[in-house]
């Protein structure tokens, strides 16, 4: 009875957790992503996204993980990843990971031509980019085969229990940082020069998971490698990491601001 | 076991912790003062002090401390077959709002505290009126009832999973978590760019057209939800229209009450 008991709280507390994880950066990540890059709008581009979102950005920051549950969404299940090569390199043109659409959209809008849209297109591209620039800077949105990278399917530890570096990277915007509002995330923000920031809006959705790919190998994996006990770090560990997640989060932030500028901007 | 109850109520506790619907009360208070005419704005902070972003709640937090139980009963509207509202006794939110309105209006013959409790019951009550879960319907008697239901816990089609909830308290709390990180500021910004084009309608009428205008607002909810029922990823994310159409309306017409009682 007891152990029936037992099971029955194990799976339903797995099942919030798995709830919780499957929600790249979290809400409170894609929030602040959408939040900054809407800050970072000028007012012609800000209106445009409003007129045809009937919101504000970061209304639809989470959206898309509402949509891969909904039909005829789920097709976009697949787009909040991307896959990396054997070499280490980004995968281009697969059409089941999230760059491809990126660019894909980026393409299908350009030059003025969502105005051919129909508005309620307009709205599905902008929810769909919202949240896949987002992703596609989350470190662990980039997809590693276990085949070629066994040594990046491994275990953190919380509390002396297992747990995936999935989740963790996933939420550590917050991490440690209380109820910080997206405003508060914003003033935390390091804020470019106009020149600074077009260097950063360069490139394509491809180059930016590679960027991120290398910031999961060069920073992430070794600053929490195997056995790192979460609930143990140190200020100075937690501070590596919200070095590194910030600095995501800025490239994101301008980066769906570049996109968004790209497509509106006359 | 107990360790693992201990770990479970914590788990759920820190859920509901992460909920920040205060915010949405919060939000409805923040747009309602900026609607306020120069005099409505000045009384509200005469009563209630500067401070007026945390003046939400407080019958609640009240209630949690065992003082003004009563004010449990006055959080809802009931309508019947035709969408009119009922209001056979003053257990209800529209008594309390009509008498809470009137008291404010003749505040010269009343004292502080008077004044500032029926101040709190136009926001408070105001807000709870527009949750569709406050809204009880003749024609769907279990509106009238925290009934458990099936809310969809990810997944889709065959592959859907499902977890028991309760209604009220997923009205409360279950469209907060699309937007963690968002401040009352946020919301309000956003209740403007959805809704702020229906500031008029929303603000014209009565406390008891304001009901039937809620009871056509849940009514088609309530057609198809019920004890039991399936609520869908899809679905949870088509009610927050209506969620967020509930708070837009209570903000502006808290501020349509304070204007009208302050004239």
């Amino acid at each position: 009875m007891n152990k029936t008991i037992l099971r029955l709280l194990l799976v339903v507390v797995a099942t919030m957790f798995v709830a919780e994880r499957a929600m790249a950066w979290e809400n409170v990540g894609h929030a602040v992503i959408a939040y900054n890059a809407e800050r970072l709008l000028d007012p012609e581009v800000k209106a445009k996204c409003r007129h045809y979102l009937k919101a504000s950005i970061p209304f639809y920051a989470t959206w898309m993980d509402q949509a891969r549950s909904i039909e005829p969404y789920t097709v976009c299940d697949k787009w909040h990843s991307t896959n990396i090569d054997a070499k280490n390199k980004v995968v281009v043109g697969k059409p089941t990971t999230g760059a491809y659409h990126i660019e894909r959209i980026r393409k299908e809008m350009a030059n003025g031509a969502y105005k051919t849209m129909s508005d309620s297109l307009v709205k599905i591209n902008l929810q769909y980019l919202i949240h896949m620039v987002g992703d596609h800077h989350c470190p662990v949105h980039v997809r590693w085969s276990k085949k070629s990278h066994p040594q990046f399917h491994y275990n953190l530890l919380n509390k002396g229990k297992k747990r995936r570096p999935h989740g963790f990277w996933d939420g550590s915007i917050a991490f440690r940082r209380g109820k910080w509002t997206a405003e508060k995330h914003f003033e935390n923000m390091q804020l470019l020069s106009p020149k600074q920031a077009k260097k950063m809006q360069k490139g394509t959705a491809y180059d930016w998971t590679q960027e991120t790919a290398d910031v999961w190998r060069k920073y992430c994996f070794p600053a929490m490698p195997e056995g790192t006990d979460i609930s143990k770090m140190s200020e100075e560990d937690v501070a590596t990491v919200h070095a590194i997640v910030d600095k995501q989060v800025q490239r994101a932030a301008y980066r769906l601001a570049g996109v968004l500028t790209e497509i509106f901007k006359e | 076991m107990k360790k693992i109850f201990i770990t479970l109520a914590l788990v759920m506790g820190v859920y509901s912790a992460q909920a920040w619907n205060w915010v949405y009360d919060q939000a409805a208070l923040l747009l309602a003062f900026e609607n306020m005419t120069p005099v409505a704005q000045a009384e509200m902070k005469k009563y209630l002090g500067e401070d007026i972003r945390n003046q939400v709640q407080t019958f609640e937090k009240a209630r949690k401390k065992g003082n003004l139980l009563e004010t449990a009963d006055w959080r809802t509207i009931s309508l019947d077959m035709n969408l009119r509202p009922v209001v056979a006794d003053d257990k209800n939110a529209i008594a309390q709002l009509e008498n809470a309105v009137e008291v404010v209006k003749n505040q010269a013959n009343k004292d502080n505290d008077e004044v500032e409790f029926a101040i709190r019951k136009i926001i408070e009550l105001t807000i709870d009126m527009h949750n569709v879960a406050n809204v009880y319907l003749a024609e769907f008697p279990y509106s009238k009832e925290d009934f458990e239901f099936q809310q969809s816990a990810g997944g889709y089609g065959k592959r859907e999973k499902f977890r028991t909830r309760k209604w009220k308290h997923f009205w409360t709390y279950g469209f907060s978590v699309f937007h963690s990180a968002w401040s009352a500021e946020m919301h309000v910004r956003d209740l403007k760019v959805c809704h702020g084009r229906n500031k008029e309608k929303y603000m014209a009428g009565t406390i008891r057209t304001w009901a039937s205008d809620m009871g056509n607002l849940a009514k088609p909810l309530y057609e198809w939800a019920g004890p039991d029922c399936e609520l869908s990823r899809q679905a949870h994310s088509e009610e927050e229209e209506r969620f967020y159409a509930g708070v837009a309306r209570a903000a502006y017409r808290i501020a349509a009450l304070m204007n009208e009682a302050t004239k």
